[in-house]
């Protein structure tokens, strides 16, 4: 295993300088990740949160959520299979095959048991994780996530692989969020970057025809017995992408924070909102 | 953290010489100021001045001094 970039900031959520990238090597890697925050202070139990990302999105998803979560402990946000600067491999394009990735990716960075927080995709690969390896993850945060039933915007997910203008990317930014966004000219900049890439969309279609067109064909229930951590759900309202869920979907108690002026990314568009479930819900899990 | 060294700590974040930045410039115009720029300047200035800057507020920064003025950095008498 090797570990290449800047050390990892330690004492305080950044200390000075620029946070950067880090890549971790291991079989199946390498995973780019993005590691800060504090330890927790002595006598106090904070579990590390792992960040995981949407499809066609990266880690940087988490750039207004990130540092704020890393005041109370170590925060990583990782870059998935076929997204960001981790391998462009993503198998037979399962999402359940992230999983295991995910077990070798926590074992390099000696990370043995964490919160998640996933968006989207994200939230159905931390599903996977903790389907996996229930032991290791603490609690987990579902946010606008896809994992829970057939009802999403397969076609979509079809147009951002096949984004062939900035406009188009621009088009199909804006339709994740519920008004006006800064972020919108900056995700639909890397959509048609990564549609042009002929290795970056070929992953991503793989993902999107394996994975999310046979689950908008049958997607049984959730067996949430499988999951014995603490479940919490955040979603926009004006989710135009995935649409929320009805409670019986989700696990008998779970929270289920929505946000009215939020679209598909809650944690930017509500991003101060979000961020304070997501810290009060793990300061919680970790002092029950 | 008075305005002089947090100007000085954004020249670091976003790995320009030191003493570049006066306040007045565009964040537009600032190579460095992207996504990681924005978690960098968060984490900076939670760490500096124990503040959560808030995402809603970020969003409507224009300059550096706008960003000066999130951390709460108070200008020069």
């Amino acid at each position: 295993m090797r570990v290449d970039a800047a050390p990892a900031r330690t004492g305080g959520t950044a200390g000075a300088g620029r946070m950067t990238r880090r890549t971790v090597y291991f079989p199946g890697g390498p995973a780019s990740y993005l590691a800060l925050g504090r330890e927790p202070e002595a006598g106090k139990t904070a579990a590390p949160l792992l960040l995981l990302h949407g499809f066609a999105g990266d880690l940087l998803t988490w750039q207004l959520n990130m540092p704020v979560l890393g005041a109370d402990r170590r925060v990583l946000a990782v870059d998935l299979p076929g997204h960001g600067q981790s391998t462009l491999d993503v198998g037979d394009g399962r999402v359940a095959g992230f999983a295991p990735w995910l077990l070798r990716f926590l074992d390099a960075v000696g990370l043995d048991r964490m919160h998640v927080a996933g968006h989207s995709m994200g939230g159905y690969v931390g599903m996977e994780l903790a389907r996996l390896a229930p032991e290791r993850v603490a609690s987990l945060t579902l946010i606008a996530s896809a994992g829970l039933g057939p009802d999403f915007d397969l076609g979509f997910l079809r147009r951002v692989t096949a984004v062939s203008s900035e406009e188009e990317g621009t088009d199909c930014a804006a339709r994740l969020f519920a008004g006006p966004c800064w972020l919108v000219d900056r995700i639909g900049a890397v959509l048609h970057a990564q549609a042009a890439d002929p290795a970056r969309r070929a992953a991503l279609e793989r993902i999107t025809e394996q994975s999310f067109a046979v689950a908008a064909e049958r997607f049984p229930p959730v067996d949430w017995s499988a999951f014995p951590m603490p479940v919490q759900a955040v979603w926009g309202a004006q989710d135009r992408i995935i649409p929320l869920p009805s409670p019986h979907m989700l696990p008998h108690g779970a929270p289920l924070h929505v946000f009215d002026k939020a679209g598909h990314l809650p944690h930017s568009e509500a991003a101060g909102p979000t961020t304070t479930v997501l810290r009060d819900f793990l300061n919680l899990c970790d002092a029950s | 953290m008075n305005r002089t060294e947090f100007l000085l700590a954004l020249d670091d974040m976003l790995e320009l010489p030191a003493g570049t930045l006066t306040g007045t410039e565009e964040l537009d115009g600032l190579e460095g100021w992207d996504s990681l720029g924005v978690i960098s300047f968060i984490a900076l200035v939670d760490e500096r001045t124990q503040k959560v800057v808030e995402a809603e507020k970020l969003a409507q920064a224009k300059t550096v001094g706008d960003l000066l003025a999130l951390a709460g950095v108070k200008e020069p008498a």
